[in-house]
Order: structure tokens, then sequence, then C-alpha cells
């Protein structure tokens, strides 16, 4: 029983409502947000290092006796999860900063609900106030998406906001199912019962659309690139550490919890994997704008993050977890370096750009550290990552996932070198510069943020032993989640 | 057997609308998708016991929990209708209509 | 600590010489060339030692659970590469401080990659890990990448297809890396190649095979592969001279030198190996025989020789392999001296061509003897070193594979293969001699190189001259490798003159061959022309080309505007499970009953979804949606929810009331979509309700009453003191779904503020009914919704008694029908009555009667609530007493259900407010904060990708 837990929802939560109250009080909304944010990152720290030799801390929220109660419970993965989106959230408010995104008086409040959704969506143990985190979640990406309401913005959020409309009606649908199948909504409960009744298994399918749609899982991946590159550049930060993340975050609950126990599902897994893997790049391979490029590429990595959960031994799933964490900084940073090339330079297509490199030496560097890291190149985090569910895919005898990871790694980087040739090589083509006037010290925090990101990409490589030693914590107890259920079972 | 054919009809209804131009349409099918989702909800409870569950209502008492979910959900999905309304109502200042579809909009 | 030292000095010197670049430009190559020089001695140091078999060892753990270790290890392969590496690196270092202008900016840039390259490639040497090999192995791959490109001006195609291809080969080697390991059960290089009978054993040994090839074939550019390291020329001398001549393009020599006695055996490999090493020879000097530019020439020599490298490696003798180490040597030395004397002369006339050059043996004697003398070397003209290892070479293939495990074919084959090519290089030897340096002056010198930039050259080819004439002193070397790689006695005593032996005659008879075919020339030169390798380089462009073009492609996919696009695969992907699903349950238990009201029910609600979906008028669908809504609260009712029914019925009106206000902006008529488009949708429909109508019946609502059901009635009440079970799962049981849920409505609402507050590319336009002004103290008109008096005086009666209707709900909401929500949706009907008729300005212009005020407000005190109980040390969200003035008890979950209350009036207030345009929310001040990113605005952002 840790009265934390609910904290973490509810700091963030109450930083949305006071921020709405003082929406006129910028610098009062920054330190909510901030302390809100700074907050779930603490209690994520400590409830990681209560849980991290595996046993699982919970709540029954309310203290109702006889399951009467939503319960709440944090294992390694969703203490992990608490602090990844709590960092990337901090990532994206000080690039909000810089280009002055969080001017808008709603800013702060959207991006402390996300948060606050993110939050619930992590540590529930409820299968229907899971859909009420979803919602939450996502009614606040909504409102971000659409936020300065232009042209591009209204389209690309009708086409957002519909399609994951009908995916959490998908999920309601599926609750619906389930709970009329088995009569509870308890995830511990249900990973008993699901995997043998055929009936809850029809509603869970819905509720896995709903969520594959969510992670952007090929083929239900195409609102996230039509959608993400009309977002502000620093929502599109915010978004991607968040979104699908959760997504895969909830992907690799259910599959511990039940999928792992459902026969013949192992395989397809793996086949989706590979061939988001394989669209994703593709289309990023295709791209013509920094972000078009990056925005696909999210769609290419939760192929990477959703291959294990076909394989379902404790090296894959570590092997998930270590990339999840590194890839989340890595894509932050590179979107935050085209959000600055969109600032400094007003533009972040490579037929605008040229020759960085050689004008703004640091924003190449702070390019270039992630962007190895994404290609999964050494010595980077990326190349850890990538080595060891190659690894994994090959001892588990799937030799066609790895086959593919390696050869969607060669992709990546083509694409990488394509950014690298059209924007930070080369001349600059001759075109009035439209890029933004910022105060010294906000180009520098622009640059600055991901170039730390990337130092650290680069550290993590070299240096990654700790952080692989989390990830197997991690994944033991998910893959064998006795200690869950048993913690979060009630009558 | 009717609660399974209502949530069926509401279902049909609300898809044929969400694939239909102008935002408008798409709102109010996504309205008839959410009475789908709530009625497949209270009949997810079973549809013998009828007896408003009050305490000490008895056996006839119909089950409380799908109430309260789909209570939540209908609050829920207005909050969403009404904002993809809004959007069709920018739509309309922005493109000058709720209907925002162009020929091949690929990039 | 020696190694480790070894691979840090150049890696740390690399990252300083940027700061020194500042101030001494180019001079920061003397740093480097010292650091350099200093590894190079400290190496030597060893060579005694290691000649004797004695090995080095340093390890640090890397990845413990992998067994991945920074594991580094000095034998003789490794320290012959390594000081390869070194010396030739002090030398290019030295010609690259003279190379470059003083100011010109690319000195330090390219100073500093060289000596982060040669870290890495002494890494490559060194590792004695198969994981770190590879790191290193792609560090080299990336430097190269940025030493080809430069500024990106002119390099980029170039270093594009180089970083490529030798990337695919870096991939490749991961995937053997990864399989050697599997199958040997370490990482450690000395653990795999002692564990060579498994490594040979394991079924996927013909894979390693390939994918080592592929590697190798990749980086050491051998056919079809070749082609990146001509296009690689574009870089600056000195790169040429140390990565593509001397060290990187040898990686791959290494790597097969290095695996050899984990595969030995193998005739996969042999095989492989030499034909296409063999291939690679003939076709690299028939290519190089007709280039006219001097560096191509050099490039394609390269290739060449590299050829006859790998063909040794493959036939796999302790003579052969030996052999081959030494010719790495001989090759650096005579193939560095001529890329700088290529440079040298470049620097003197500005020209590389054959064509225009010509009688520089006068101006620039000490680089044509250096040339001469290097070329000597290449062509295997005795005494230099060149010569001997060519012998050998010729001596290893003579005596074919003998008992080593290559197949008997190898020896012959390899022999017709390596003579040939050495035919052709002998060939060109001569021409670039000959036609750079005698004949007649064609480009005169207008740009006198200084002594420094010839020296390193001359030394070079000074070297390669006393190799040759000392050879005795590298026996031991030959027999060492050959030990080690071989696994066998070499037993050849390396001298100049072994008297007339068939190697003799053979290197004789190639001598003579090679000496017709340039002066005969110009009659082959049909034949010559002949020469053409497999054009990779086009291959690759195309697929190049291609792969963007899929990918543009691919984009397509997702870049529609219509939502249909988007809906289709996550419809498709319920109506398939809906189906599987339909086939698969089991019904159990018995299934619900219906009664007659329940069918009646069911057809009214068809007439109304047909009205919602089929009519084209606006006004029509409003309608039919208003019936639907009826008629699904009738059926709560039926099913026993009254509050849910309550529920629906406000919403509803609420959403008609909000559709209707939309309505109001828009024409009266929908867009009739296309026939077909009518009919894919209503086939889906038709499929998604037939599933979910099929699995709904099967597979729910059969066990009656859920235990946990049947729990909340038994024991709400005494938990709670409320009667009403479903509101006290709501506000007790569930508070957390229901705070989430006005988390929802109140984001929801803000959301309608902003797009709605949020100026456009175009100003708003008004609604069609009335015209509205966003002035701030202009005479307000409502909507203009309510006229007339009777309704007027209707409403100033019927509002305030909703109000208190509404608030009555909320108390009661805990033991009858009612309840935050019911009694906030009152409310706001109350609000709208207020809003359609007239004369309210004062309230609508309130501080406090705004939406965002309210939602914000409603929110903090449910959470305020929710947190109450922590702070007196009680649960998150708790249930009991509240006792209030005049002795009256409630729920404690009261204040909660308040929050809701608000929460809902604000949401109300919001829609009305801003989508019925009436009042502006808040003073212009607030539209400050609209857009107000300094960022790029709304407009320049939609307009950005969009197009």
């Amino acid at each position: 029983m840790s009265g934390l837990i609910p904290l973490a929802f509810a700091a963030p939560l109450l930083a949305g409502a006071l921020g709405t109250l003082l929406r006129e009080r910028r610098a009062v909304q920054r330190t909510l947000t901030l302390a809100a944010t700074g907050g779930v990152l603490a209690i994520g720290l400590r409830l990681l290092g209560e849980v991290r030799g595996g046993e699982v801390v919970t709540n029954d929220v309310g203290a109702w006796p006889d399951g009467l109660a939503i319960v709440l419970a944090v294992d390694p993965l969703a203490a992990l999860m608490l602090c990844l989106v709590s960092g990337s959230v901090l990532l994206a408010l000080a690039v909000a900063w810089a280009r002055g995104e969080d001017d808008h008086p709603l800013f702060h409040p959207l991006a402390a609900s996300l948060l606050a959704g993110v939050v619930l969506a992590s540590v529930t143990a409820d299968l229907f106030n899971l859909f009420v985190a979803f919602e939450v979640m996502l009614i606040a990406s909504y409102v971000l998406m659409a936020l300065r309401g232009g042209r591009e913005q209204v389209r690309a959020g009708v086409i957002y906001v519909g399609t994951n409309l009908l995916a959490s009606t998908l999920f309601l649908l599926g609750v619906g199912l389930v709970y009329g199948a088995t009569g509870t909504v308890n995830l511990a409960r249900l990973s008993t019962v699901v995997p043998g009744d055929r009936a809850a298994l029809a509603g869970l399918s819905l509720v896995l659309v709903a969520v594959a749609a969510k992670a952007a899982l090929v083929p239900l991946h195409g609102w996230l690139p039509r959608a993400y590159v009309h977002a502000g550049p620093a929502v599109t930060v915010l978004f991607s550490g968040l979104l699908t993340k959760v997504g895969v975050y909830v992907l690799y609950r259910l599959a511990s919890l039940i999928l792992v126990d459902v026969d013949g599902l192992a395989p397809w897994l793996v086949a989706v994997a590979a061939v988001t893997m394989v669209v994703g790049v593709l289309g990023a391979v295709g791209g013509k704008d920094m972000r078009g490029i990056l925005t696909y590429h999210m769609v290419s990595q939760v192929g990477y993050l959703v291959l294990p959960l076909g394989l379902m031994t404790v090296d894959a799933v570590a092997a998930g977890v270590f990339y999840l964490v590194q890839y989340v900084g890595v894509k932050a940073a590179l979107l935050a370096v085209a959000a600055a090339t969109r600032s400094l330079e007003g533009s972040d297509r490579l037929e605008d750009l040229g020759g960085l490199l050689r004008t703004r030496p640091w924003l190449g560097v702070a390019f270039l550290l992630p962007a190895l890291a994404l290609a999964g190149l050494p010595p980077t985090s990326g190349f850890v990552g990538k080595y060891l569910l190659v690894t994994a895919a090959f001892d588990a005898r799937s030799w066609w996932g790895g086959a593919t990871m390696v050869a969607v790694s060669l992709l990546t980087l083509l694409s990488m070198i394509k950014i690298v040739t059209g924007a930070f090589w080369g001349e600059r083509p001759e075109r009035p510069d439209p890029g933004h006037v910022l105060t010294a010290v906000r180009r520098r925090a622009l640059i600055g943020v991901p170039l730390v990101v990337g130092v650290a990409a680069l550290m993590l490589g070299p240096a990654a032993a700790p952080l692989v030693d989390l990830a197997r914590d991690v994944a033991t107890a998910l893959v064998d989640p006795s200690a869950y259920l048993a913690a979060v079972v009630r009558p | 057997m009717s609660a399974a054919v209502i949530v069926g009809l509401l279902a049909a209804g609300g898809t044929y609308l969400v694939l239909q131009r102008g935002v408008v349409r798409v709102a109010l099918g996504f309205t008839l998708l959410g009475h789908a989702a709530t009625t497949l909800m209270i009949a997810a409870g079973g549809a013998g016991a009828r007896r408003v569950p009050f305490a000490g209502a008895g056996p006839e008492a119909a089950d409380p929990l799908p109430q309260a979910f789909a209570l939540t959900a209908i609050v829920i999905s207005f909050g969403l209708t009404a904002f993809l309304l809004a959007l069709a109502f920018r739509s309309r200042d922005v493109h000058g209509s709720d209907d925002l579809e162009t020929d091949g909009g690929a990039r | 600590m020696l190694l480790p030292l070894a691979v840090a000095a150049p890696l740390v010197t690399a990252a300083l010489l940027p700061l020194l670049g500042r101030r001494f430009g180019r001079g920061v190559a003397l740093p480097a060339a010292a650091v350099l020089a200093g590894v190079a001695a400290a190496l030597g140091r060893e060579v005694p030692a290691v000649l004797d078999g004695g090995v080095t060892t340093w390890s640090r753990p890397w990845l413990p659970d992998a067994g991945v270790a920074l594991a580094l290890r000095l034998d003789a392969l490794g320290l012959l590469f390594a000081l390869v590496v070194t010396v030739v690196g002090v030398l290019v270092m030295l010609y690259a401080w003279r190379y470059f202008e003083a100011d010109d900016p690319a000195a330090v840039r390219t100073v500093a990659l060289l000596s982060l390259f040669a870290a890495a490639m002494l890494g490559v040497v060194l590792a004695d890990d198969v994981i770190l090999l590879f790191v290193a192995w792609e560090l080299t791959s990336i430097t190269s990448f940025f030493l080809i490109g430069g500024d990106g001006t002119k390099g980029a195609a170039g270093a594009r297809r180089a970083l490529l291809v030798t990337a695919l080969g870096g991939l490749a080697l991961l995937a053997a890396a990864v399989l050697l390991t599997q199958a040997a059960g370490t990482t450690s290089l000395a653990g795999i190649l002692a564990a060579g009978p498994e490594v040979r054993a394991a079924g996927t040994a013909a894979a390693m095979v390939v994918l080592v090839a592929l590697a190798a074939g990749t980086k050491s550019a051998q056919v079809p592969f070749q082609f990146w390291l001509p296009g690689a020329m574009v870089a600056p001398t000195p790169v040429s001279t140390y990565l593509h001549a001397a060290t990187m393009v040898k990686a791959g020599v290494y790597l097969l030198l290095r695996l050899a006695p984990a595969f030995q055996g193998l005739p996969l490999w042999h095989g492989t190996l030499v034909l296409v090493g063999g291939t690679t020879a003939v076709l690299g000097a028939w290519v190089a025989v007709t280039r006219r530019d001097l560096k191509a020439l050099m490039a394609y020599s390269t290739v060449s020789q590299l050829g006859l490298l790998v063909a040794l490696v493959g036939l796999g003798t302790p003579l052969a392999l030996g052999t081959a180490g030494l010719h790495v040597l001989a090759h650096a030395l005579f193939k560095a001296a001529l890329f700088m004397s290529v440079g040298v002369v470049d620097h003197a006339t500005g020209t590389r061509d054959l064509d225009r050059l010509g009688g520089l043996g006068r101006a620039l004697p000490g680089t044509a003897v250096a040339a001469a003398l290097a070329a000597a070397g290449m062509a295997g003209i005795p005494p230099l070193l060149g010569f001997i290892t060519k012998e050998e070479a010729l001596a290893a293939f003579l005596k074919g594979a003998g008992t080593y495990g290559a197949p008997a074919w190898t020896g012959d084959v390899g022999l017709t293969l390596i003579v040939v090519a050495s035919i052709g290089t002998v060939a060109y030897s001569l021409r670039f001699v000959l036609g750079t340096f005698t004949g007649p002056l064609r480009t005169p010198v207008h740009h006198r190189p200084g002594a420094l930039l010839e020296a390193p050259a001359a030394v070079l080819a000074a070297a390669s001259l006393a190799g040759g004439l000392l050879v005795g002193g590298l026996t031991p070397v030959l027999d060492r490798l050959g030990a080690d790689l071989g696994g066998g006695v070499v037993g050849v005593e390396l001298k100049l003159w072994h008297g007339v032996t068939p190697v003799l005659l053979t290197t004789l008879g190639v001598l003579a061959a090679g000496l017709v075919v340039e002066l005969a020339r110009g009659r082959l030169s049909g034949l010559l022309r002949a020469g053409r390798l497999p054009s990779g380089e086009a291959a690759f462009d195309a697929t190049y080309d291609a792969t963007l073009r899929l990918g543009g492609r691919v984009r397509a996919t997702s870049g529609s505007d219509g939502l249909p696009a988007f809906l289709g695969p996550p419809l498709a992907a319920a109506v398939g499970l809906l189906a599987l699903g339909a086939v698969a349950v089991a019904p159990v238990g018995t299934p619900p009953d219906s009664q007659a009201p329940d069918w009646v029910l069911l057809l009214l609600l068809a007439v109304g979804v047909l009205g919602v979906t089929q009519s084209r008028s606006r006004i029509g669908a409003v309608a039919g949606l208003s019936l639907v809504g009826f008629l699904v609260a009738g059926w709560f009712v039926l099913h026993g929810a009254p509050d849910l029914a309550l529920t629906q019925l406000l919403v509803e009106a609420l959403t008609v009331a909000l559709v209707v206000v939309v309505f109001r902006r828009l024409p009266d008529t929908f867009a009739a979509g296309a026939r077909v488009r009518r009919t894919v949708a209503a086939a889906t429909a038709a499929a998604v309700g037939t599933g979910l109508t099929a699995v709904t019946w099967l597979a729910v609502g059969r066990q009656g009453r859920s235990d946990l059901g049947d729990r909340y009635l038994a024991r709400a009440q005494e938990l709670t003191g409320g009667r009403n079970v479903v509101n006290t799962i709501l506000v007790d049981f569930r508070a957390l779904d229901t705070l989430g849920e006005i988390g929802v409505l109140a984001i929801a609402a803000a959301g309608i503020f902003a797009l709605i507050r949020t100026p456009a590319e175009r100003p708003l336009g008004p609604p069609r009914a009335t015209p509205i002004d966003r002035g701030g103290d202009l005479r307000w008109r409502g909507t203009g919704g309510i006229e007339g008096p009777i309704l007027r005086l209707m409403t100033e009666l019927v509002a305030p008694a909703l109000l208190v209707v509404s608030a009555w709900l909320l108390w009661r909401g805990h033991q009858d029908v009612g309840g935050g929500f019911i009694g906030g949706l009152a409310a706001g009907a109350a609000a709208v009555l207020l809003y359609l008729s007239q004369g309210h300005e004062r309230l609508w212009r309130s501080r406090w009667f705004r939406t965002l005020p309210l939602t914000g407000a409603g929110l903090g005190i449910a959470l305020g609530h929710a947190l109450s109980g922590p702070v007196t040390g009680g649960a998150f969200l708790p249930g009991g007493k509240l006792s209030l003035p005049f002795g009256v008890t409630a729920a404690r979950s009261l204040v909660f259900d308040v929050g809701v209350f608000v929460v809902v009036i604000g949401m109300v207030i919001g829609v009305l407010r801003h989508l019925g345009q009436g009042l502006p929310e808040d003073e212009p001040a607030d539209d400050r904060g609209g857009p107000g990113d300094r960022g790029d605005r709304g407009p320049a952002d939609g307009a950005e990708v969009g197009a």
C-alpha cells in the first residue's frame, strides 16, 4: 500500500486545474507544471528504488474492501515508465520555452493534464480505469494538437481525433464484452480468466486493436505521421515521449499478463512488429523534411519495441526495455533539433537547408550524436540496444526478426544520411531568412537540450551496463508476473 | 437478443456516418457509436435483472457496475464529441466548410 | 596498459585538436604525428616478444550480462597491422601538414578526423572481442564518411555510397559476430578461434562464411562492391593515402586473416575467397591499365592488390597467410608512397591527367625517384620488398592448397588469375612512371612543392627498398604469422636470390608480358577497353533512387485528407476479429430474455438511425439524432438505469443544442458523398453491425449479475451510507474514474475555448443567424433564440426553478436518482434558457460565470476532496461522513460531487458561450495569449508542411 501512487496522478492534474485558473500568469504556470513533473519524477525514482527487487506496491484507491476499489499497482516497469515520461516532459517543456510555444495560456495546463493521463495509464491495474486514463491523455493531446487552430492543424486534428475516437470506442466495446464475459476488470483476475475464455478473448482483441492503434502499429499507424508534423514542434517532442510509448507500455503489460498465454499469438506479434519496422523506415526514407522523416521513424521504432513481445524471453524483453529508455531520449533530441532548425532557419525542409554543419556546428553535433544512436551505430546507446535486440532474436531462433532489424537499421542510416547531406552539408539555397529572432539564452537552450541528450546517448554506449541491469530487472518481473498478480488480484 | 441487435444497429449507423464527408456527420456518427458502447455495457450486466440497483433492491436488481461504467462513458464521449464539433466549427472559419477532404493531400 | 593507451592516445588527441586548431591551423598535424609516433615506438618495443609467440592482453567488462568486454590483445597479426597504421599515420600527418594551405579550414577538421580514424583502426586490429571489433570497424566507416564528404559541397555522393556500402558490410559483420558468439559461446576472439571445431560444425557455419565474406568484401572493395573506392577519391590526398590505400581498406583483409583459423577447412570459405579475390585482382588491374586519371589508376590498382590478398587468405596455407601479412606491409609502403607522389604531382601541376602530364622527372627529381622505386615495388621488380612478397605469393599458389583444407583447384585457378593480374600490374606501373616523369614536358610546374611535402613519399620508398635488401630479417615474421594463422610451419627462407626456380621464371615471364602489354597498348587498346567492371555504382544509385521512390509511395498512404483512409484499417481489423469471435465463441449459460417493449423500442430506434444516417438535410439529421438519444434513454429505463437515462437525456439535449449552434454556421444540407463511397460505408457498417450483434449475443449477459455487482449491492450502503449504488460507485468506490472523466470535460472545455479564441488566418465569420460584435462593451443581444413575451416569461420562471432543482438533484444523488452530473447538466440546461432569452448581460458578464474558472475550480474542488485524505493521513479519495451546519450530515464524497457539478456547469456554459459566439469570454487582453508564440504563428505552421 503506497500512498505515493495516486499522488503521481493527482499532482499534474492539479497543476493543470490551477493552471487554467491562472492562465495569465505564465511564470506561475511554468512553476506549477515543473513542480508537478518533478514530483512525478521523484515519485517514480522513489518507487523504482522500492520495487527494483521485483516486489510490487499497490494502492486500493479510497481503501475500499472486497475488491470494490480500483487497484493501482507499480512494478519495476511502471516505476521506470514514470521516470521516463516525466523526464521527457521536462525536455519538451525546455524546448517549448525556448521556442516560446508555451506562451499560449493553455499550453502548460494541457501538458500537465497529458502527463496526468499518461501516469494513470501507467499505474492502473484496472481495465476500465485504463480506458479513462487513455481518454484524459488523448483529449489533452487533441487540444495540444490543434492548439493554434491553423488550417493544417484543424485538418490534421480531425484525422487525429477521428482515428483515436474510433480506437477509444473499440476499447470501450471491448471492455464491455470482457466484463460481460468475465464479470471483472481487474487485470490480475483477467490474466487468469481471459486466455481460456474465448468470449473474453473476443472482447480483449478489440481492446488490443485500440491499443495497437495508439501505439501506431502498422497498419493502424497512418494517423501518427499525418498528424504529428502539424503540431507545434515542441508539442511533437512532447507527444513522441508519451503517446505511442504508453501504447507500447500497455502492450508490454497485456503481453506479460495475458497475451503470453494465448496460443499462436507470438508469431503474429513478430510479424506485425517486422512489418511495422519496414513500413515505418520506408516512410522515413521517403521524407522531405526533418520532422516528416523523424515522425515516420517513430512508427519504425515501435516495431523494434514490440518485437520482443513475440519472443517473451528475459533477454528479449530486457533488450526492448533498454531500447525504449534510450530511444525516448534520442528521439526527443532529434525532434528538438528539428524544432531548433525551424526556429533558427525558419524551416526544416531539406530543400530549404544546407551547410548547417559549417554555419551552426553545435547544432550539427546536437543532431549527429542522436542520429548515430537512432541508426544503431556504435559507440552509442542505440547500438547497444540494437545489439541486444538482435542477439535476443537470434538466440530465440527468430532469424527473420533479427534479420529485419539489421536490414531496417541500414535504411535508418540512409534516412539520417539524407538529412546530413541535405541539411548539414552543401550550400544553403538562396532564400530570404525567415528564421525567428530568439534571445541568446533561448537559442542556447534550443541547441543545448538536444546536445546534452546526444552526449548522454553517446556515453550510454560505453557505460551501458547499469541500465542493462535495470532493464533485466524490469524484464524479469514482466516475464514472470507472479508478484504482480499476487499483489493486484482481488476477490 | 434485442439488446444485441440494438448494439449492432447503433454501431452500424455510427460506422456509416463516420465514413461520410463532413466533420459534423462524423461527430454524429461517434455519438451513435457511443450509444452502442453504452448499451453494450448495460447488456454486459445481464439484461435479465432489471430492478433499479438501490441498496436492498433484492435479486432482481440490475448490475450497478456497468451502469456506472456507462455513465462515465457517456459523459466522456460527450466531451470528445463537443471538441470534435468545435473542430468542425473552427474548420468553417479556416476552410469555409466542415468538409476538409480535398483530392490527394499526399505529401 | 600499453594497449588501451595505444588506442586512447589518438582518440584523445582527436578530441583536443579542434581546440588547438583556432591558433595553429594546419600545424595541428604535428602533435597528431607525434602522438602516433609515440604509439608506434611503444608498440615497436613489443616486436621481439611477440615474434617469440608472446601475447599481451587487457580487458575491462562492458556488458557483463551479454559477456561483452572491452578486451584488447596484441599478437603478431595485430602488431603488424598496428605498426602499419601508426607508422604510415605519422608520415601521412606530416604530409598533410604541408599538403593543406596554411589558411585552409579543412586542415584541422581533416587532421582531427584522421587521428580519430587512427584510433578506430587500432581498435579494429587490437580488439579481442568480436563486438568491440565491430564497434571499431563501424567507427572507421563513419570517420571515412566524414573524411570523404569534407564539407559536403562535392564529396557528398561519394561519401554516401562509401558509407552505405561499408555499413551494409558492417551489419553483415554484426550478424556474423552474433552467430559466431552463439556457436562459440563467447564474444572473445581468442575464445572463438579456440572453438574452431564448434564454429565449423554449427548449422549456421555457411551463413557465417557468407556474412564475413560480405563484410570483408565491402570494406576491402572486392567485386562487386569495388566501386565505392574510386568514388572515394574526391577526398584530399592524405585521406586517400591513409584510409583508401594503406589501412582502412585492409581492415577486410585483416578480418579474413583473423578469422581464417576458425573457418580453415570449409571449402565454401576457401573457394569463395580465392574466386572473389582472384577475379577482383584481374578486373582491377585490367581497368587500372585503361585509366588516365592517376588517382583513379591508383585506386583500381589498390582494388587489384586487395584482390590478391583476399585470394591468398583463401588459399589458406601457412605460406599463403604469412605472405598475405607481409604483402599488406609491402603494399602499404609502396601504395602510400605512390599516392603521396600523385598528390605532389597534382599539387605542382594542377592536373592528374596522364594525357596532360609528362617529363616531370627533371622538375621533380625527388618525387620521380621515390615514385619510380615505389612503382617498381608494385610491379614486383627486384630488389624491392614488393618483388619478394609477390614471388612468395606466386610460390604459394604454385605449391597449391596442400593438406590445409582448401579444395585442390584453388591453387591452379588462383595462380592463373594472379599471373594475369600481375601482368596488368606491371603494365600500369610502367605506364604511370613513364607517362608522368619521362618524355616531353606537357604541363609545367607552377606551384613548387616544398621538400617537406616530398619527403614522406621518399621515406616510404626507401623503406620499401630497404625491406627488399634486408628481407632476411622478415623471415621470423613470416614464420610467426604462418604458425598463428595457418597452424603449420612455413619453412621458407626469405631472400632475394633463391636460384633459378619455377617461381623466378614465372616472375620474369610476368615482367616480360607486362612490358609487351605496355608497349603494344596502342594495338591492344580495343581489347583493353573491353575491361569493364560490373558497374556497381549504377546499380547502387538505381537501388538508392528506387528506395526513395518506394518511401514516397509509403508516405502517400498516410497523406490523405479523408478520414476513411485512417478509419478503414482499424474498422477492418475490428470486423475481422468480430467475425473470428462469432465463429469461435461457444455460448454458455442462458441467453438474456427480451420483453415486448424492447422490440418496439428496437423498431423505433431503427427508424431514428435511418433518419440520422440517410437524411440529406441537417435538420432531419438532428431530429433523427434526438429521437435515437431519447429512445436509448428509454431503453436504459427499461433496464433499470434511471440515472443513466436522465444523464443520457440531458447530454442528448446538450449535444443537439451544440449541433444546432454549429449548423447555424454551415449550409443547410450535407455534401453528398460519391455513390461508391456510400456503398462501401454501408457495407462496412453492415459488417460491423452484424459482427457486433453476433458477438454480443454469444458472449454477453448470459451469467447474469457478476459477483462484483452483487458485492456492490450488498455493501454499498453500509460502507458509504449511500442508497443509490450506482452513485456510490461513481463518487466513492470508483471515484478515480469520475475524477478522470471530469478531467476530460475540463480539458475539452479548455480545448473549445482555445479553438474559438485563437485568431485564425481568416477572422472568425459571424453566425448566419445574428451578427455578433466581439467588442468589449457593446449592447449584447444574446443570440436571439427565443422571442415573444410568453416564452420569455416562461424562461424567467423556469430557469431559476431549474437551478433549484439541480441543486436538489446534486444533494440527493447519493441516496436517489441524481448526483453531480445530472445536477450539473440540469443547471446547464437552465443556463441554456437564460442564454437563449435576452437581458442577462450582467449575469453573463460576471467574472465567475465563465468556463475556465468554473471547470478549473470544479476540478480543483474534486482534487481537494481527493487529497484531503492523504493530508489527514487517510486514503486518496476518502470515504466517510461530513458534518454540515444545522446538524446535517452528508457523505464526505458530497464535496467531490460538488466539484463534478461545477465542472459540468462550466462545460455547458463554455459550449454555449464559445460555440454560440455569445459574449467574448475574456477581455481582449486574453487574445494576446492566443497564439502569442514567439516561435512560428499558427498560420506559418499551418502552411508549413501542408502544401
